[in-house]
């Protein structure tokens, strides 16, 4: 891997493009993330969030612009390419693989994108640890559609912590959930970047992403509107008038 | 390509999943090697000539499970491969090439293409579309057979068969000893895909195409891999065809019940394993192996629909469902 030009710079997207028919849902979006950096990205229904992670991570495919991981361009590479360089993401919606147990669930990120650094230890053990970060190891036996939806979050999170990321994409992986669940998602966030992942988080949740974000993005309409310390940018005016209005 | 993405999930040190595969080998060849013996020393052509159908369809109905069980994609075009499978034997028949061996391979390699090129259907391809895509891949093969002159055209081509001498009896308990061992051979086969970094990842894509790629599943490589062997399979399927019945025309080569047969044997049994499209095959073949000397051989299709509609109700996840939900262990 090249190192990046600008030191510790790990993700480099610039002039992102995505239209869908005559609607554009990102106009010429650059973004960029540091090693081991923590960042809300937040934006009204609509404003290209999604989008762009999808864009990101390779499920879609961008109309222009550039994506960088750690100075290379991998806006080109299919969605599996980009998980076996260390980047990884959540769905809005859990998307488990409903007829393998949660553990097996774990299994199919690992045999893919894991055990590449330490490839000799197993994967079944590899695979209890993930678990048991995110408090679903008694359930490892279980099918998805026996887990609450709280837990599918988690077996959402712990299929992409297993292979130690570089950078987790988390899209709302909080929305629809209770107050201390939301918590609790919040310092399973906060566990995987102390482990030195890259933790991008889009969230409509302002209490979580103000306790989480080192850094804010707001998006509005397929741009963005803001970028920076997060108390600034929720004190902009741009942002408030998206949010809540004139 | 293959072997990488076949290897072993299980990392060096898991020695019980090594023991069970040897374990199931030594109990395929035993069964095999039983099955071949038994009938041997029985001695009948009809055994013979009737078991030949009914693992003909072992073979079928395995191959359908590794895409259609596996990987969720639902083929409608068997009898388009079956029956590619059977032309290639009755090409290199009028070539003057009359190897059963070297026709059974070069039909697992033109049906296996095929399987491939049906792969990139999956591209732009699911659900339904795929399946219907796959249908109309079978007319459109069989209209060009149907014209193909050389091969015998709407008539249909005769092939003699070789005669015996030493072991066999006949030549139709070497077609039988043939096809019990492809039998074994794709039901072997099935067992690796199922245990391996590639089964995992097609269950994964019959789960959730997209999360799978997010998981780092190379969906297409995998999808193409699990097309091209399931084709290859079915093209293996049909090359002894033609040395069985002796002839071959279009309408029966691409026959509806091979296509009906390769998806209902699978459901009924089970799609999720290997034992699941054996079981449905065994049971669903003998029962129409008995029912057409016994009622009409034009009832069968009728009897497998009623079975399909039965098991739908009854037994959505085929015999191996309800065994396990007799296990105690919730499907």
């Amino acid at each position: 891997m090249t190192p990046a030009s600008n030191g510790d710079l790990q993700l480099a997207v610039s002039g992102l493009q995505k239209r869908f028919g005559g609607f554009v849902a990102l106009s010429g979006v650059d973004f960029q993330a540091k090693r081991g950096e923590r960042i809300g990205i937040i934006g009204p229904n609509g404003s290209g969030k999604s989008t762009f992670v999808n864009c990101l991570t390779g499920a879609m495919r961008h109309d222009a612009g550039e994506i960088r991981m750690n100075g290379q361009d991998i806006g080109g590479l299919p969605a599996h390419r980009r998980a076996w360089k260390g980047l990884s993401r959540t769905f809005q919606l859990p998307r488990p693989f409903g007829s393998l147990s949660v553990a097996e669930n774990i299994y199919i990120p690992l045999l893919n994108c894991g055990a590449m650094d330490n490839g000799s230890r197993d994967i079944s053990v590899r695979a209890t640890a993930a678990l048991e970060l995110v408090g679903l190891a008694d359930k490892a036996d279980a099918l998805p559609k026996e887990l609450t939806q709280v837990e599918l979050r988690k077996l959402e999170l712990a299929k992409t912590i297993a292979t130690d990321p570089q950078i987790l994409v988390s899209d709302e992986a909080m929305a629809g959930l209770s107050h201390s669940e939301v918590d609790e998602i919040l310092a399973l966030l906060l566990e995987i970047n102390s482990r030195g992942t890259t933790v991008v988080m889009i969230e409509h949740i302002i209490r979580a992403v103000m306790r989480f974000s080192q850094r804010l993005v707001v998006f509005v309409a397929g741009e963005k509107i803001a970028d920076g310390d997060p108390q600034a940018v929720m004190a902009m005016p741009e942002v408030e008038r998206a949010y809540l209005g004139q | 390509m293959l072997s990488e993405v076949i290897s072993p999930h299980l990392a060096a040190g898991r020695n019980p999943a090594l023991a069970g595969a040897r374990r199931f080998y030594a109990g395929v060849a035993a069964v095999t090697l039983g099955i071949f013996l038994a009938f041997h020393w029985v001695g009948s052509e009809y055994l013979w000539f009737s078991s030949y159908v009914v693992l003909q369809y072992v073979v079928l109905a395995t191959a359908w499970n590794i895409l259609g069980g596996y990987a969720g994609y639902v083929n409608f075009g068997s009898a388009a491969f079956f029956a590619v499978g059977s032309y290639t034997t009755v090409l290199l028949y009028k070539l003057g090439i009359p190897s059963l061996p070297l026709m059974i391979l070069a039909a697992g390699g033109v049906s296996g293409l095929l399987g491939l090129g049906m792969g990139y259907l999956t591209l732009r391809l699911r659900g339904a579309y795929f399946s219907i895509a796959t249908l109309c891949l079978a007319v459109l093969l069989q209209t060009i057979i149907t014209n193909w002159d050389f091969l015998g055209g709407s008539r249909g081509a005769y092939i003699i068969r070789p005669d015996v001498s030493g072991f066999f009896a006949s030549y139709v308990e070497v077609l039988f000893a043939v096809i019990l061992g492809l039998a074994a051979g794709s039901v072997c086969l099935a067992r690796i895909i199922e245990k391996s970094k590639l089964g995992y990842g097609l269950a994964a894509i019959r789960d959730d195409e997209i999360a799978a790629e997010a998981s780092g599943v190379p969906t297409l490589r995998l999808k193409l891999v699990a097309t091209t062997v399931s084709g290859a399979l079915m093209g293996m399927a049909g090359a002894p065809m033609p040395y069985y019945a002796t002839f071959v025309e279009p309408a029966s080569a691409f026959g509806l019940s091979y296509a009906v047969n390769a998806m209902a044997m699978p459901l009924i049994g089970g799609l999720k394993t290997w034992l699941g499209p054996v079981i449905g095959a065994l049971i669903l073949g003998s029962v129409q192996q008995v029912a057409t000397v016994t009622i009409s051989s034009a009832l069968n299709l009728l009897l497998v629909g009623l079975l399909l509609i039965a098991f739908l109700i009854l037994a959505p996840q085929g015999i191996m469902g309800l065994l396990r939900r007799r296990g105690g262990r919730p499907s």
